[in-house]
């Protein structure tokens, strides 16, 4: 199960919106030990960040995003309760997700 | 490697550490503290448990360590270790009555002398024994097995940050000749050289905690060194083990790494966290 | 998304007739009305130029009006931290890339509904390298770069 995390802070008179997902993002070119083969590419391509039901960010990414991936995009005028929703998709397929609300 | 010995022999270190003949642990206390707050002046001393971020010539180190921990990667190990915490075993009991027990110390007495069993307990140590006692699958092969040392680190790391900010204070006691010469066997290991490399754990972070080796390699004081752990290692990007860190260190040094649980770690742990009396858990930590 | 497949799109092919259709019957989420393609070209470029092109269409950005938050040396270089930060107005689109990595394209983000023009990831880069940032505002490339070092650790292990 890849666990997303989800966290809103205020930044500068703004709001951020902080995401942290588990996932492994292969790069393709990593040799497993065990098996002395290349371990696949196995990557977060798309995540997407709504408040309030729309989006404020789309994020395209590759396999040079760190392993356990760490976005953070801010908005403007986020009030507290405001609802903050994560929604993510990798190469093989894989979706995840978080909800939480701003100031939670 | 090759630079790295090339520097220490210059600076005299290399097959000249010095090995302090002191028998009393309170004293060995107040000489090593002391010995940093000397030669570090304006470094706090709660800052120790921060690892080589305490030290001002790594500020820049500092601030991006301060943005890891805006949203740290070990949240999402600390999220599993919790789940295992809260599990009830198949006979309803849990890990959290064993510490309600007793069974399981708070953290920060750990490395514990337990007098009736004359051997040093470890908090992973103790989480394995709860489980076993209540009929539980304990965590084994932890050197081959690497998810189930990340697990057993991981659980251990939800243990430990229920502490965090709690002051270190192993429960030993030195009147008791088992528990002393373990910790002369720990103090003796710490300042010992070892490996083709010939290092001890003093040459780097003793005589030259705070310098950076090689222009990459920031290196952490003794003081503070054990309390960030479990800790999860950029390295690694996983949560780890105190044990598997001195393993890890010891290779580096080209010695023969130990096992987990070995009585040369147990005793190591328990001099370093000694050393450390006072200063504040950090557990789960992030570190290099 | 990748503005040129939406202009394609909003041209009138036949799959525009489709989504037209399939929007009105209140099969579409309204949020993300044009399900992307992951822009393969563009992150399988070689290099930062081609991986532009491939995002916007073009490479020529003006300098200056971005901040960097990264670190001079990397720690590690498997987990960089980069901030990317920018007041010009109608900031639509900021992507991160890294000129010594096989191919250059990190990341790249599409800003709107009260989105600033912020954006903060953490990278893999192999070796010390520039790193540039390009931001879109009102249809205009913007950029700046910086050095990143990364040198292997000494006690790594």
């Amino acid at each position: 199960m890849n666990e997303t995390k989800l966290k809103t802070r205020p930044k500068d008179g703004a709001t951020e919106i902080l995401v942290l997902v588990n996932h492994p993002m292969e790069t393709g070119q990593r040799v497993d030990p065990k098996t002395k083969e290349k371990v696949p590419a196995h990557w977060i391509q798309n995540l997407s960040i709504e408040l309030n039901g729309k989006t404020v960010a789309d994020v395209d990414m590759g396999v040079a995003i760190s392993k356990d991936p760490l976005i953070a995009v801010a908005v403007k005028s986020a009030k507290k309760g405001d609802k903050v929703k994560v929604s993510w998709s990798d190469n093989k397929g894989q979706k995840g997700g978080a909800e939480t609300t701003v100031g939670a | 490697m090759k630079i790295i010995l090339t520097m220490l022999t210059a600076l005299g270190l290399v097959g000249a550490v010095a090995l302090p003949a002191h028998a009393d642990p309170q004293a060995d206390l107040k000489q090593f503290q002391g010995y940093f707050a000397k030669k570090f002046p304006k470094v706090k001393k709660d800052e120790y448990s921060n690892g080589f971020y305490a030290f001002p010539q790594f500020s820049d180190y500092r601030k991006m360590w301060e943005s890891y921990n805006e949203f740290p990667p070990y949240e999402l190990g600390l999220d599993r270790g919790k789940a295992f915490w809260g599990k009830k075993f198949a006979n309803g009991e849990s890990l959290g009555s064993c510490l309600k027990k007793g069974q399981i110390k708070p953290a920060y007495s750990y490395p514990h002398w337990d007098k009736a069993k004359k051997e040093l307990r470890t908090a992973e140590l103790d989480i394995n024994a709860c489980l076993k006692a209540n009929g539980e699958k304990e965590f084994t092969d932890l050197e081959k097995d690497m998810k189930e040392r990340v697990a057993l680190a991981e659980v251990t790391a939800y243990f430990y940050s229920m502490y965090k900010g709690k002051r270190a204070k192993p429960d030993v006691d030195f009147k008791d000749p088992g528990a002393l010469a373990a910790y002369e066997k720990g103090k003796e290991f710490y300042w010992a050289r070892r490996g083709q490399l010939n290092f001890s754990c003093a040459a780097c972070h003793v005589q030259l905690a705070g310098k950076d080796m090689g222009g990459n390699q920031p290196l952490s004081a003794g003081l503070g060194h054990p309390l960030g752990w479990p800790a999860q290692r950029l390295e690694w990007q996983r949560i780890d083990t105190i044990m598997m860190r001195y393993a890890t260190c010891n290779s580096q040094v080209r010695a023969k790494p130990l096992k987990h649980y070995s009585p040369e770690y147990l005793d190591l742990q328990l001099y370093e966290t000694y050393m450390s009396s006072g200063l504040p858990l950090t557990a789960p930590a992030m570190r290099n | 998304m990748n503005p040129i497949n939406r202009r394609t799109f909003l041209k009138g092919t036949v799959a525009g007739g489709v989504v037209a259709v399939a929007a009105t019957a209140g099969l579409l989420k309204p949020t993300r009305v044009l399900a992307a393609a992951w822009p393969a070209a563009a992150f399988d470029a070689k290099s930062i130029d081609d991986a532009l092109k491939g995002l916007y269409g073009s490479s020529a950005a003006t300098p200056g009006a971005i901040t960097i938050k990264a670190p001079l040396q990397a720690e590690n270089g498997a987990v960089v931290p980069i901030a990317v930060s920018t007041s010009l107005p109608k900031v639509d689109s900021i992507a991160i890339l890294v000129a010594g990595n096989a191919n250059p394209l990190v990341a790249s983000v599409n800003l709107m509904n009260g989105a600033e023009g912020y954006f903060s990831a953490r990278m893999k880069m192999g070796k010390t390298s520039n790193v540039q940032v390009v931001a879109r505002a009102g249809g205009k490339l913007h950029t700046a770069s910086q050095e990143i070092k990364v040198t292997v650790g000494g006690c790594g292990g």
